[in-house]
């Protein structure tokens, strides 16, 4: 470790600094693009900072005190938006830069070095990163002269940084990410559009819960009052968010020798753990927890399992023999390693058992005392089996088209999502023989729907239970075929091919040195 | 170091784009590697440069499959595509030097490396140039030196000569011929054949992804005769008239036909054997003929090519 540590120094001070970072940051500074961004949002400083000196030197008089006081407040929400949306600009050029160099159409040189996929990412990363720092630099003496003008301390200017820098990290992988995938023009179009939209939702959002002083509180409300629940929850979603795209996108950048599927399931499956393990544990010290945050949760994470099954869908393939050989040769080892290999099926038994884990300590947790005599949580253990219906059907429908990521298939990503979304459709029938036939439509069709529906009507679970069951055991006979192949062709190989890892090894160091 | 293709696949859904190739050259050999268009030369390469993965089959690297260690064929494998690929932003040194730390080389090794393949390919005085306002003949000596940074075993080249001007194929000819010196296996793809037939030790035809012909140059030229219709071209260059001569030469036996090619020179097409060459020789000094030049004609890459290929596309 220490010696690690110390090369890392030595890299460090020799100026041998990952190399994508180092050409990312050489490329941003000479780029016209980052000067017309950093032009336009000087220029747009400029502008609000003048609008609002204005606005105060006209104001002087009985309430010129008070507009004053309000103006740092409305002034630095100014310099906030400037900020994200110059950091937004800055993630698109990043998107479509990694894009183009990912194109199907050209050599891409930069993944015939021997720069691990891991290093790519992290490099446009801190690339970003630093580029968001220059932006912040400008920023800064207008933020500074916000709190000149009064109406905001010094606390919250800070907080509002942190939250900006926060977002900029998401967006940044996300950003990345949409880079590294293989997608057509049109489908990277329509991602960098959307998470446009969600990274404005979101940045709107934290900024409307940073100003209430209901999040980390900001605001003149004190530290301790903050709602602990929510920081907690809004915290972990947002690391969730920051490592699932940089997971992913190191997934994209894998080649298929590699056990691709590994890091990411790995990264995902810890923090299902970790979540697993705070609802358990919230739900002993509570006594119970509510459905409706538990419910709140799951939902979303269960549509993040869906894009992740469906990535591992398309990126499956038979795991190279290089990685057969780090299959353990007992029998339990071999199921207990099954789900964090690469393949379509493997995918499927690891989503499935990461969703029927987290859904069980909700059930648990929902009810800790009577788990099993109380009917109060059967509402969650049907959204819970239909969500594992959703996602076995998904797969099902998904594994007709083609698969491979890398020439492009969107097919089955579209298919699975537009089942997903419509699929609500199922359970809204179920409801509407319940009620006499009477149709009864949800603004939401989705399976969130399904818990909404449960809202008044806890008798519900019955009949849902009733379709949610046989379907589940359909879905899972017919997915069970395809699994069982899987796992049968999931062996070591008896014989070594090629040469052994240690000879590479050795080959490898001849060659470096 | 030896390279080696066996039984290479690469299929695109119904389309074999290589459909079994095998062959092997070794360090120090220039290969050529030839096809018409659509043959299934720039996937062999990418699967080569391990920026494609073959559907069936391997290659190997002394042994090492690129297959399942393609993070050790890319220590030794250097790739130039046929053409550089847009790099905004971006200096001729910062390019260089942004390869040579992609491929781990730190500190003063890296600088003399980068320093090194300026001076070889000669970008030392445009090294800080933006790479976008290159000349394509420029560029296409970046793109070598790129690949040579990490100063790998193998070169795969790519159409290196495509779009170039004269004087630009000239200056990548040269280069060629000192990379061979520096005992290096390439591989190079090229429509030009001519230059191939000046730079290669060996060749690869290949056409809808199958492999016609492969060995060195003298094997394919001796294959090619001894597949031939029994023809052999001589050219013949005589002080009289062109036409006096060629009236002489149809007279002598052996010779099938003769062509005039202006200032004195007969190609003519005889029959097959070093013997029929010296008795035509002699036939013709012995009618007076003032004979400058005798100089029986190999079959160039060019010929071979357009003889053993259909131009069909797989």
């Amino acid at each position: 470790m220490k010696k690690k540590l110390l090369s890392w120094w030595a890299d460090i001070r020799a100026g041998d600094l990952n190399p994508v970072m180092v050409r990312e940051l050489r490329q941003y500074t000479r780029s016209r693009f980052t000067s017309y961004i950093l032009v336009l949002m000087l220029a747009g400083l400029l502008l609000i900072s003048a609008g609002f000196f204005s606005t105060s030197r006209g104001s002087v008089g009985v309430s010129g005190v008070e507009l004053s006081a309000g103006s740092g407040a409305a002034m630095y929400g100014f310099v906030a938006v400037a900020l994200a949306l110059a950091s937004m600009l800055l993630a698109l050029y990043t998107t479509l830069r990694l894009g183009n160099e990912h194109r199907k159409d050209k050599p891409d040189l930069l993944f015939s070095t021997s720069l691990a996929p891991g290093t790519i990412v992290r490099g446009k990363l801190f690339a970003g990163l630093a580029m968001f720092g220059l932006l912040l630099s400008l920023a800064l003496p207008f933020m500074t002269m916000t709190y000149l003008l009064r109406g905001i301390d010094v606390r919250s200017i800070l907080w509002g940084l942190l939250w900006l820098l926060v977002l900029n990290v998401l967006l940044l992988s996300g950003a990345i990410l949409l880079g590294c995938m293989p997608l057509g023009p049109l489908f990277r179009r329509g991602g960098i559009g959307l998470s446009a939209m969600l990274f404005w939702f979101l940045f709107m959002r934290a900024g409307s819960l940073v100003g209430t002083g209901y999040l980390l509180g900001v605001g003149g409300i004190s530290m301790l009052a903050f709602d602990k629940t929510v920081t907690v929850i809004v915290l972990s979603v947002l690391v969730t968010a920051f490592l699932l795209p940089y997971a992913m996108s190191v997934l994209s950048l894998s080649p298929r020798w590699s056990n691709r599927a590994r890091p990411f399931r790995l990264t995902l499956t810890a923090l299902s753990a970790l979540w697993a393990g705070l609802i358990v544990i919230g739900g002993f010290v509570h006594g119970s927890i509510p459905m409706g945050p538990l419910m709140a949760c799951l939902v979303p994470a269960t549509l993040i399992f869906l894009g992740m099954l469906q990535i591992g869908e398309c990126v499956a393939n038979r795991p190279s023999t290089r990685v057969l050989k780090t299959v353990p040769r007992s029998w339990l080892g071999r199921v207990l390693c099954f789900p964090f290999y690469a393949g379509g099926a493997n995918s499927l038994v690891w989503c499935v058992s990461l969703l029927a884990g987290l859904y069980g300590a909700a059930y648990y947790a929902m009810e800790p005392a009577s788990r099993w005599s109380s009917r109060g949580a059967a509402p969650g253990l049907v959204v819970a089996v239909y969500a594992i219906c959703y996602i076995l059907t998904a797969s099902l429908l998904s594994g007709r088209f083609p698969k491979s990521i890398r020439e492009g298939a969107g097919a089955p990503w579209l298919v699975s999502l537009y089942f997903f979304a419509a699929s609500g459709m199922i359970p809204l029938f179920v409801e509407t023989l319940y009620e006499n036939h009477k149709i009864k439509w949800h603004p939401k069709i989705e399976l969130g729907s399904v818990f909404a529906m449960f809202h008044g009507q806890p008798d519900l679970w019955r009949p849902h239970l009733g379709v949610a069951v046989p379907w589940l055991v359909l879905v899972l006979g017919l997915n069970l075929p395809r699994v069982l192949a899987a796992f049968a062709l999931f062996r070591r190989p008896e014989e070594p091919a090629g040469v052994s890892e240690t000879e590479v090894k050795e080959g490898a160091e001849a060659v470096q040195s | 170091m030896r390279v080696e293709i066996v039984n290479l696949k690469r299929y695109f859904g119904r389309v074999k784009a290589v459909d079994d190739i095998s062959f092997s050259f070794d360090t120090g050999h220039v290969f050529g590697f030839v096809g018409p268009n659509g043959s299934g030369k720039t996937t062999t390469m990418r699967i080569l440069a391990t920026l494609d993965e073959p559907t069936e089959g391997d290659a190997f690297l002394d042994g090492v499959s690129i297959r399942e260690y393609p993070e050790l064929a890319r220590r030794r494998l250097g790739f130039v595509p046929d053409s550089l690929p847009d790099h905004a932003d971006i200096t001729v040194h910062e390019y260089l030097d942004f390869y040579a730390r992609a491929y781990g080389l730190k500190g003063m090794v890296r600088r003399r490396a980068v320093e090194g393949v300026e001076e070889f390919t000669n970008v030392t005085g445009i090294r800080w140039k933006l790479i976008k306002d290159l000349s394509k003949g420029m560029k296409q000596r970046v793109s070598v030196g790129r690949a040579l940074v990490h100063d790998p075993d193998v070169l795969i080249m790519d159409e290196p000569a495509a779009g170039l001007d004269p004087r630009a194929r000239i200056e990548l000819r040269e280069l060629l011929g000192a990379l061979g010196e520096r005992n290096k296996a390439i591989l190079i793809s090229s429509h030009i054949l001519t230059e191939l037939t000046e730079i290669c030790n060996g060749a690869v035809i290949i056409e809808q992804g199958h492999v016609l012909r492969t060995g060195t140059v003298d094997e394919l030229m001796n294959s090619h005769e001894a597949e031939g219709e029994g023809a052999t071209r001589v050219r013949v260059r005589s002080l009289g008239p062109g036409d006096e001569l060629r009236r002489a030469l149809l007279e002598i036996p052996g010779v099938l036909e003769a062509r005039p090619m202006g200032n004195g020179v007969v190609e003519m097409e005889t029959e097959r054997g070093e013997e029929v060459s010296v008795a035509i020789l002699q036939a013709l000094v012995a009618k007076g003929c003032p004979v400058v030049e005798f100089l029986p004609l190999r079959p160039d890459l060019e010929e071979i090519f357009m003889q053993i290929t259909k131009g069909e596309v797989s």
